[in-house]
């Protein structure tokens, strides 16, 4: 086969490359919504279930007033943290009055994943 | 007694390479003390400097030990024959050490191996998790064309001028234009297909600018971007699934070997070391193809490509003509990789920083430390280095691609 023109191989070389990863941006698309569904699915399951057993009632706890919790932060992030403080005193003898977002930067726990992950390179 | 030893003397002085040198200093004698220089001067960037030095290494002292007069380390006139094909009887019948390992790069067999181990240590999630990196790494491609472009030009030149170097024939402005991929075991397996005698200059070439990444780079990434654009905080990447992880190796060899058969070789074996890897199930063979074997085909291929660097095909202009089309190729991918960049910045309204569009060149994992380390130098808590490895994964599928294309085109 004659070897075709520079700009000949230049445009058909370069655009097939483009081409070839195109197509593969496009089924990667797919197939990460189609992924991203079935996560979506499982997670709603997974929140019905906790629902029906929240149902069953707990006695609440007499004496501490609730500390003020901003919205938007997990019961489970509460506990951890109530947790954290209650080991580093050293048993009862703390209040957590209230429990707030720090409002600007980066949240403190992904700059510590984020780190871990880049430290290797 | 004593005129039998002064015979003897003067025999191993005749045979020695010290003769060989001085005693044809000015027939070409000299020659080898330059090729000598140059094999120290490239030992000591890779011991002490640290330049690409797995490779870097080998390869210099393959090309100490190849000019060395009468070592006859490696036959070239075994492989480079008129017929075309090496003469792989005179390979096996009188061919030494760095004749047969030759041949893994004459046959294409060590880059698709050192492929395989690349794959069983590549993590594809960020480019998975951001399929849109992919056209990074297909737009940093743009040096890899524009410098073939840019050495067919010089045909012209060499015809108007009358100098017989200033010529490449379409194979070797192919060669040379792949060392803008930023992999070597790329550009090593497209030369050895379409120029081999240019192998040891273009090998040489290759890794000497992928170790000079963090130095050619940052100017070219500054200048074609703003203050503004460079401090850019991307959004962190979604988790990626098993599932996902194990489906992308065999979704790519199938969409890319299907529509480019030629590319095979290497996209083929990068998928399977990956598939080794995300599977789990093969633990055993998966570090085996990531350290042991790897290893092992690094030292032959590093030390044979530096074999065939002897002076005559080595000290001429061409060499010197391909080092400077070689940065060419490297600054036109990065500037590709970061207007591209730009670009999708523009059409995100923001979202995309377009410093990691140089990252697109390969050269994994160092040029995506570099979109990390130039990010931060604007924005010092900004993390580039996750989104930057998407298109520095899809730069080494890209530039895979353009090998396949470039050896169907012009093989």
């Amino acid at each position: 086969m004659e070897i075709p023109s520079v700009g000949t191989v230049v445009i058909v070389g370069f655009g097939l490359v483009l081409s070839i990863l195109v197509l593969l941006v496009f089924i990667l698309s797919l197939q990460g919504r189609f992924f991203k569904s079935v996560d979506k699915n499982k997670v709603a399951k997974a929140e019905k279930v906790v629902a029906k057993a929240a149902v069953v009632p707990v006695p609440a706890a007499a004496a501490a007033p609730a500390p003020y919790v901003e919205p938007g932060i997990p019961e489970e992030v509460v506990v951890a943290i109530a947790a954290a403080i209650a080991a580093m005193e050293g048993g009862s003898n703390y209040t957590l009055r209230s429990l707030t977002r720090k409002k600007d930067g980066r949240n403190p726990w992904s700059v510590a994943a984020t780190l871990s992950y880049t430290q290797p390179f | 007694m004593l005129q039998a030893i002064t015979e003897i003397l003067s025999s191993i002085w005749a045979n020695s390479g010290f003769a060989a040198i001085f005693g044809n200093f000015a027939d070409g004698g000299y020659k080898y003390l330059i090729m000598i220089a140059i094999s120290c001067v490239l030992l000591y960037l890779a011991i002490v400097k640290k330049f690409e030095p797995l490779l870097l290494l080998p390869i210099a002292f393959g090309m100490l030990m190849a000019n060395l007069p009468w070592g006859n380390i490696i036959h070239m006139d075994f492989f480079i024959t008129e017929s075309g094909h090496p003469d792989y009887g005179r390979v096996l019948l009188e061919g030494g050490l760095a004749d047969i390992l030759y041949m893994g790069v004459k046959l294409g067999v060590y880059p698709p191996l050192i492929f395989l181990g690349i794959g069983t240590m590549t993590d594809f999630s960020s480019l998975i998790s951001n399929p849109k990196s992919l056209l990074l790494g297909a737009a940093a491609q743009l040096g890899i064309f524009a410098t073939y472009a840019g050495a067919m030009g010089l045909n012209e030149l060499g015809e108007a001028w009358g100098i017989d170097w200033l010529h490449f024939t379409p194979q070797e402005a192919g060669s040379i234009g792949i060392i803008g991929g930023a992999d070597g075991p790329t550009a090593i397996f497209v030369t050895s297909k379409l120029a081999p005698h240019l192998l040891g200059a273009i090998a040489v070439a290759a890794y000497s600018y992928m170790a000079l990444v963090p130095v050619i780079q940052p100017p070219i990434m500054r200048a074609l971007t703003t203050k503004k654009e460079r401090a850019i905080v991307m959004q962190q990447l979604r988790p990626v699934s098993k599932t996902e992880k194990i489906l992308f190796p065999i979704i790519v060899t199938l969409l890319v070997c299907l529509i480019l058969p030629d590319a095979t070789p290497l996209v083929g074996m990068l998928m399977l070391g990956n598939l080794m890897k995300e599977t789990g199930v093969v633990e055993r063979i998966t570090k085996t193809a990531g350290n042991e074997l790897m290893n092992i085909i690094t030292i032959f291929l590093g030390f044979s490509v530096g074999c065939t660097t002897n002076a005559d095909t080595f000290l001429n202009g061409q060499t010197l003509l391909i080092i400077c089309l070689g940065m060419i190729a490297f600054a036109f991918g990065t500037a590709g990789g970061v207007m591209f960049g730009k670009l999708m910045c523009w059409a995100t309204g923001g979202k995309i920083n377009p410093l990691i569009g140089s990252a697109g060149v390969s050269a994994v994992p160092m040029a995506a430390r570099v979109s990390q380390k130039v990010g931060q130098e604007e924005n010092p808590s900004n993390f580039l280095l996750m989104h930057a490895m998407g298109p520095n994964v899809a730069g080494v599928i890209g530039s895979a691609v353009a090998a396949g294309i470039l050896i169907n085109i012009l093989g």
